[in-house]
């Protein structure tokens, strides 16, 4: 395959499985912990259990720190730009939609933020193609 | 920056894969470089020239014009 080939499809091929194996790891914790967690009484076991998907989204992150740190200086330095951007238009959102919470607009949740920011990564990466 | 890289490059051969493959840098990395989008730090600069063996200046300086022209000129006498 076209995107797999080369040196940069060697690093993607091992963020790929780096990625699936800790998005593996989630689920399981996930499905095993999960419904023990619900099904306990005691309260510190319930937050032992539910800390397990924790370990999985830990791993996520390795895997995403990984390959930023392998891939070479051009990709580093513009996954860096595209995290800026997306940053700056993420702050901007959340501190305008506040003021509009203000004016009586509904109340979101902050976890919106990180649709806001993958978003400006996207439109950031597309606006680079095109200009 | 402009260079000669692509020029050096499509002289050899190779694609834009096989070059980035020789200096464990991406097809991304060599087209930005190209199009003068990205100017490479010192080692990869570096790299580059010593892969084409010709210098650093040869490749990415300002004016490659008299490099031209001497090549130019080496060429009518080796022919």
């Amino acid at each position: 395959m076209n995107v797999f080939r080369g040196v940069a499809g060697r690093w993607k091929i091992r963020y790929f499985l780096e990625y699936a194996i800790a998005v593996s790891v989630y689920l399981a914790f996930t499905a095993v912990c999960v419904p023990r967690a619900l099904e306990s009484a005691n309260r510190s076991t319930r937050v032992l259990l539910l800390l397990g998907p924790c370990f999985g989204i830990l791993l996520m992150s390795a895997a995403v720190i990984r390959h930023f740190l392998r891939v070479d200086e051009y990709l580093r330095r513009a996954t860096m730009e595209y995290f800026a951007v997306a940053a700056a238009l993420m702050f901007i959102c959340t501190l305008a939609y506040g003021f509009f919470e203000l004016a009586g607009f509904p109340r979101v949740s902050a976890w919106w933020a990180l649709p806001v920011m993958a978003g400006g990564m996207l439109l950031w990466r597309l606006l680079r193609v095109l200009l | 920056m402009k260079n000669r890289v692509e020029q050096l490059r499509v002289a050899e051969g190779w694609t834009k894969v096989a070059l980035g493959d020789r200096l464990n840098v991406s097809r991304q990395t060599i087209h930005a470089i190209e199009s003068g989008r990205y100017d490479p730090s010192l080692p990869l600069a570096l790299a580059i020239a010593k892969l084409f063996g010709r210098s650093v200046e040869q490749i990415f300086g300002e004016d490659n014009s008299a490099d031209r022209a001497k090549e130019g000129k080496k060429q009518k006498t080796a022919s």
